[in-house]
């Protein structure tokens, strides 16, 4: 049982620094299930580390950002994309036309994501979710800030097993697929892949609880998918 | 008013809020960033886009999960070594900028007016760091602000990947033993 604490810590400990290969990544998340989740002293020591980790930040030296990133930042605060409240009926009326005009589901989806039976019934989800007073609205925002990427939202009820996303993304590269993950911790799990519609139209119905998780991420990856997320980071947002 | 105050400000829109939390933690997190990507372009990108995704998404802060500066510098400190590991480029030596030049540039009357709490905390994170091996500072340092991963840093090193493992957890432990003596 000793050396299961000392190699689940010896990973947390990597983890905080945000140093894991990708092969120990694939170990940890295995022990965090297994081991971590319910161990109290390996639960202490990865929270003490992260803790650590956020603090090393400090040991370097401050410097102020120039004047020009405050201006960029301020204008940036103006642009319509903080989803908010009053905000809602505007997004629900753009996702109707947008559910209206999707002819054909395809998203290709393993695990965890479901074909839709429908669109029509896809619809009233995505609606009954997007008109509750508790539900989240989300906007992924660009992974890698060079590339084009498109518009997604993540809509999701707290405490129910299924979030959507939705908007609308470029193509993929030829023989690439998207890939959507949800991440706790900076460990991601995967939920499946998809392919927007080619008129760039993209709707997702994931079945997992996003509260579990602090982070979805949409990648570019080969057409088989991948284990861990190793392409292009194209859409990404905490949760 | 406490960083988690004005983040739930933030939350409800509050731009005077946010601004306080930029005044507060800009230049740690512009410092970091600095360090691990060695650009100011990137840094720049780096924090831009962690202030905005505050602003744009404030629910992502849980302060039951810990502080807001740990949030927040983590975030940074991830997108960082994000970058970095995306331009390799940037990690040839030639190409690394003479950061003291930099820092040299700044306003100091700035960076002496942080939070009084926040440059003792650094004094303690800096000296804590100074109680570990050689070896130990070592490993945490490429790891952390050159961004390697413990493959990369037994390979850099030529240190057996195992001992660079047990040297990180060590070097933690100790960090969190000298940091959690020092706040009793």
């Amino acid at each position: 049982m000793n050396g299961e604490h000392e190699r689940a810590q010896e990973l947390l400990a990597a983890h905080a620094l945000h140093a894991l290969d990708d092969e120990d990544r694939v170990s940890l998340e295995q022990l965090v299930r297994d081991h971590v989740n319910g161990c109290d002293e390996c639960r202490t020591a990865m929270w003490s580390f992260e803790a650590i980790s956020a603090d090393l930040a400090l040991a370097a030296d401050p410097v102020p950002p120039p004047s020009s990133l405050t201006g960029r930042l301020r204008r940036d605060l103006r642009s319509p994309q903080r989803v908010s409240v009053w905000a809602r009926s505007a997004v629900a009326a753009s996702i109707i036309l947008v559910l209206s005009a999707l002819a054909v589901w395809n998203a290709h989806l393993h695990g965890l994501v479901t074909r839709a039976e429908s669109s029509q019934q896809l619809t009233g989800e995505v609606l009954d979710t997007m008109s509750r007073q508790d539900s989240r609205l989300v906007t992924l925002g660009a992974g890698d800030t060079s590339a084009m990427t498109g518009q997604v939202v993540a809509a999701y009820v707290p405490g129910r097993a299924r979030m959507y996303l939705f908007g609308s993304m470029p193509a993929p590269h030829h023989d690439r697929v998207y890939q959507i993950w949800l991440g706790r911790q900076g460990i991601y799990a995967s939920e499946g892949t998809f392919v927007p519609e080619s008129s760039g139209q993209v709707v997702v119905r994931i079945m997992a609880d996003p509260t579990v998780f602090d982070a979805v991420l949409i990648t570019e990856e080969p057409a088989s998918g991948s284990s861990s997320p190793s392409g292009r980071h194209v859409l990404t947002a905490s949760l | 008013m406490r960083d988690a105050e004005l983040q739930t400000r933030v939350a409800a829109g509050d731009q005077a809020a946010f601004e306080e939390l930029y005044r507060r933690y800009a230049a740690p997190a512009y410092g970091l960033a600095l360090r691990v990507l060695a650009s100011e372009p990137l840094a720049q990108d780096v924090v831009h886009d962690a202030f905005l995704a505050l602003w744009r998404a404030p629910e992502a802060f849980d302060p039951a999960r810990g502080s807001f500066r740990s949030f927040f510098l983590s975030l940074v400190h991830h997108r960082s070594v994000d970058t970095v590991r995306r331009e390799e480029r940037l990690r040839r030596r030639t190409q690394r900028m003479n950061l003291q030049a930099v820092q040299d540039e700044q306003d100091v009357a700035e960076r002496v007016a942080q939070d009084a709490w926040l440059v003792d905390l650094r004094d303690r994170v800096v000296k804590a760091l100074e109680t570990l091996s050689d070896e130990q500072r070592e490993v945490v340092e490429l790891a952390y602000f050159e961004g390697l991963t413990q493959a990369r840093i037994a390979e850099r090193t030529g240190v057996p990947l195992g001992t660079v493992k047990t040297r990180t957890l060590a070097a933690l432990r100790r960090l969190r033993q000298v940091l959690e003596e020092e706040e009793e």
